[in-house]
């Protein structure tokens, strides 16, 4: 059929007909180029498809549903509140930054003053804290975040940043990259096989955004790592906890996203 | 159970199609859905509101189709020029008019905000639950989404 050529309504009404009639089958060229000329045609077609659709959806789709479920029904224990979880998830950050501690000098905590100290100690609990519960928040579907995950990661960058230049001070630097890519080489070591903990854990909830999960599981490691090296380093000026302290929380935060994002991409949907 | 799937899978159905998608799609993601429902049960609080918990899965159930959709289109390689029909219902786009049309010309996020809110029925709180987000974000997107909205109605109104 040539381009242009009307088709006569009622041989469309009459094509709609069988076409609704036998739902799945095809609707021909000429109807559809037909459709995009009439209004009226158009109005019934839509009227048609739209009722089409709010159908309720069909026995078999709901029959191969409740079948497939119910054969696969076991009592589970259910996941503890949020709070509980966070709970959790901050012991485990304790646990882990007390051993990696106990078998380091803590010769970062001689060189500190008790403003210092005091200052910085609360920046990272803070962090822990808030991190601890963007974790529990992801692993629940359906819970009520009271702050994004991107704002928990940024406010607490933003706050060891703060810190750190408000509580130490500036030094001229001595053999800056030398030790200080020892403290990042280090950190990161940490960081890797602490992010696996923290990946495992929150794997027992529902995690649904893999991107944003790497990027806080990547943080949270990143913290512990800042916690251990605030701890362990003699170096403690601003522009070493800046750049190479601050460094290993801003890399394992990124390759949290880019790991979360891989995943989501290319990974097993869920689960 | 069968009661909670009879009840639910309607709107289920409703908001899949939201994304134009074909029938036979939108089966498989309800499918896909319940299963991770299912899945993810131990999850569920029964203090919590249902609606939300399930919205959240069916959100990235669709996100995730989207994108297995479109890494599946990627390689796909056209072998022979397509046929001159067009497969019933397999479009979902019938050249609607009206308030239907306007919506689907919303981004995606907005367009959730305002089904979830006006077809769904559900509290800016439970949107902010199932959308991942918080409800100042949700208050955002909706006032976006209505803004938009009007500034069509007037445009398509002149």
């Amino acid at each position: 059929m040539l381009a242009g050529v009307k088709t006569d309504c009622k041989v469309v009404d009459a094509e709609l007909d069988r076409q609704f009639a036998g739902r799945g089958s095809q609707l021909s060229l000429d109807a559809q180029r037909h459709l995009d000329e009439c209004e009226r045609c158009r109005t019934l077609y839509s009227y048609l498809a739209e009722e089409f659709p709010a159908a309720a959806v069909s026995r078999e789709v709901e029959h191969h549903i409740v079948q497939t479920i119910q054969g696969s029904l076991q009592p589970v224990s259910q996941l503890r509140s949020t709070a509980a979880i966070a709970a959790q998830l901050m012991i485990v950050f304790l646990l882990i930054v007390a051993a990696v501690i106990s078998k380091m000098k803590v010769v970062g905590l001689e060189v500190m003053n008790l403003p210092q100290l005091i200052g910085i100690s609360t920046i990272l609990s803070s962090g822990v804290v808030l991190l601890a519960l963007t974790l529990a928040w992801q692993m629940r579907p359906g819970s009520l975040r009271r702050i994004p995950e991107w704002a928990s990661v940024g406010i607490l960058a933003a706050s060891l940043m703060v810190g750190i230049v408000l509580l130490f001070p500036w030094k001229t630097p001595d053999a800056f990259v030398v030790r200080g890519w020892r403290c990042l080489r280090a950190g990161l070591i940490l960081a890797v096989p602490v992010s696996l903990v923290f990946w495992f854990l929150v794997r027992r909830g529902a995690p649904l955004g893999l991107r944003s999960l790497g990027a806080t599981v990547g943080a949270i490691a990143g913290l512990l790592a800042v916690t251990v090296l605030q701890f362990s380093c003699d170096l403690q000026d601003m522009g070493h906890l800046l750049v190479w302290h601050g460094g290993v929380l801003v890399l394992a935060t990124l390759a949290g996203t880019l790991v979360g994002d891989c995943l989501s991409r290319f990974g097993p949907p869920f689960r | 159970m069968v009661e909670l799937i009879q009840r639910v899978s309607p709107g289920l159905w409703r908001y899949f199609l939201s994304s134009q998608i074909s029938r036979s799609d939108v089966e498989d993601l309800l499918q896909d859905c319940w299963l991770r429902i299912h899945r993810s049960r131990h999850t569920y609080r029964p203090s919590d509101p249902l609606l939300p918990w399930i919205f959240a899965i069916a959100r990235h159930t669709r996100l995730d189709g989207y994108r297995r959709r479109r890494r599946r289109e990627s390689r796909e390689t056209l072998v022979a020029t397509p046929p001159e029909v067009i497969a019933l219902g397999e479009h979902s786009a019938p050249a609607t008019t009206g308030l239907v049309d306007m919506l689907e010309r919303l981004p995606e996020s907005q367009r959730d905000v305002v089904l979830m809110l006006k077809v769904s029925d559900m509290s800016m709180e439970e949107v902010a639950r199932a959308t991942s987000s918080t409800v100042g974000a949700i208050k955002q997107k909706a006032h976006r989404a209505y803004a938009r909205l009007r500034e069509m109605i007037e445009k398509e109104g002149t």
